[in-house]
């Protein structure tokens, strides 16, 4: 068909059945429209997976932050099983992280965990526990806590989570509350309910991973992992070599 | 030229989307808590803008009036997606704070408005200009609001900047205030009702001041021709 044709074509729907070539124009603009983001879509895919993995790593080796020697590979986990997860907050499908020394011996575990106690609801935790059950870390990784206030949980406004480093169940003994309440640890100005949801959030991790410490211990020594704290950073090596 | 200095004016100052027409003001009000947030958001309303103008305007003839709105939302929609999955792959931190506000700059009112009123009648460059120029006036209007507010509410300002610029941004925080925390109503929803009020003052103060200096200038021409008519009480 020649130009001229399709131009005939064109103004005969144009005369006869606007509503067809308004149809074709549209559908044309999709088809278009599709293309360019299916182009984009796979030129950033990658790229994306990496950020994201990137930023779920450095989260994770902040709560671990205190122990020299480490190794984490995000597929190094053991899942959370489900008789746990109401102890947790947690869903289903959720995963313990551990992290191995140079010789893969595990070291310490990373556990997810949500405090449902916030000003604003879940506050998202994640808590690095070493072998003998004393706290390496504490990050919130999401929350909704007011601006000003309660978001002095996020290690980015103040360095009130970190006071947890060191932590454990026998240390403070029977402290494991925000000073108001009678215990061990400092509420920050203007906010009780947020640090008494992490304070008693964090505790439940402890009391959870005391409880089932060797079972854990275990599972990690069996769960097999080529190549441990592999693959980000294969990934970002990959990345850095392409131009 | 002067075509392009006028449109510059409009979108900078005239027309000034945030400021005179209050379009788009859902993400301007929500995410400029900080410095970092009003300029991420206001470079991804940028690269939409522009190239929403300038796509609406290379198909200005072949669009009906019919599929017209359709076909210009469409446009803006892939724009904005495309801009989502760039943010995503190169800024995730700053894409996971401004979180929905992304995907809502289809929704922003200044970018179909600027497609209808003007990229839909105009040739391809003064499109992208208007596009450009719009989106700076919105961008600027979002900087200042973001400035104001971390300020007020953190005492600070350009902190976080690194989730924009990567690690070479991680130091350009300063402290102004060394405040151990703020004004909490700058940060929260009214904080931002507030103080683009009073931005919008100070534009209408200002073009106030610029109006009587104009009728200042040209006084004694108006005044003189007038007198002679109204005060002449001769009889």
């Amino acid at each position: 068909m020649t130009s001229s044709d399709s131009s005939k074509l064109a103004k005969f729907l144009d005369r006869q059945h606007p509503a067809v070539l308004n149809a074709f124009k549209l559908g044309l603009f999709a088809v278009v429209a599709a293309f360019i983001l299916g182009g984009t879509y796979s030129g950033t895919e990658e790229r994306i997976a990496i950020s994201q993995a990137i930023v779920e790593e450095r989260a994770l080796l902040a709560v671990v932050d205190t122990i020299p020697v480490k190794n984490v590979a995000i597929n190094d986990r053991i899942l959370v099983p489900d008789s746990h997860l109401a102890r947790l907050e947690l869903d289903s499908g959720e995963s313990i992280q551990v992290v191995r020394d140079d010789s893969a011996v595990p070291v310490a575990f990373i556990v997810p965990s949500v405090a449902p106690e916030g000003y604003s609801g879940d506050i998202r935790l994640l808590v690095g526990v070493d072998l003998q059950g004393a706290v390496t870390g504490v990050r919130a990784t999401e929350h909704r806590e007011t601006p000003g206030l309660g978001d002095k949980v996020d290690a980015k406004k103040s360095d009130w989570i970190l006071s947890f480093n060191g932590k454990s169940l026998n240390n403070p003994l029977n402290g494991w509350a925000v000073k108001k309440d009678g215990g061990e640890f400092d509420a920050f100005t203007g906010a009780t309910i947020t640090p008494r949801a992490v304070v008693t959030q964090v505790e439940a991790v402890l009391l959870f991973y005391q409880e089932n410490r060797a079972e854990l211990i275990e599972l990690a020594a069996t769960s097999i992992v080529e190549n441990p704290a592999d693959e980000i950073e294969s990934l970002v090596t990959d990345l850095e070599e392409s131009p | 030229m002067s075509d392009y200095v006028a449109i510059s004016r409009d979108g900078l100052w005239n027309k000034n989307p945030a400021l005179v027409q209050l379009l788009g003001l859902c993400p301007l009000l929500a995410v400029t808590g900080s410095v970092v947030n009003a300029l991420g958001l206001g470079l991804a309303t940028m690269l939409v803008l522009t190239g929403s103008n300038i796509v609406v305007s290379l198909v200005r003839h072949r669009v009906t009036d019919v599929i017209r709105l359709p076909a210009f939302v469409l446009i803006i929609a892939a724009f904005t997606t495309c801009t989502e999955l760039v943010m995503k792959a190169f800024t995730f931190e700053l894409y996971q704070i401004l979180g929905i506000f992304i995907p809502l700059i289809v929704t922003n009112c200044t970018i179909l408005g600027r497609a209808e009123a003007f990229a839909s009648k105009n040739p391809v460059i003064p499109a992208a200009v208007d596009g450009f120029m719009m989106a700076l006036g919105f961008g600027l209007v979002l900087l200042a609001l973001g400035a104001i507010r971390e300020i007020l509410g953190y005492g600070t300002i350009f902190a976080d900047m690194d989730l924009l610029f990567g690690p070479i941004a991680a130091n350009w925080e300063i402290d102004l205030l060394h405040i151990e925390s703020g004004l909490l109503i700058a940060v929260l929803p009214p904080g931002a009702f507030l103080v683009a009020g009073f931005l919008i003052a100070l534009k209408n103060i200002i073009d106030g001041r610029i109006e009587k200096k104009r009728l200042a200038a040209s006084e004694p021409l108006v005044a003189g021709s007038k007198r002679v008519r109204t005060t002449g009480n001769i009889s």
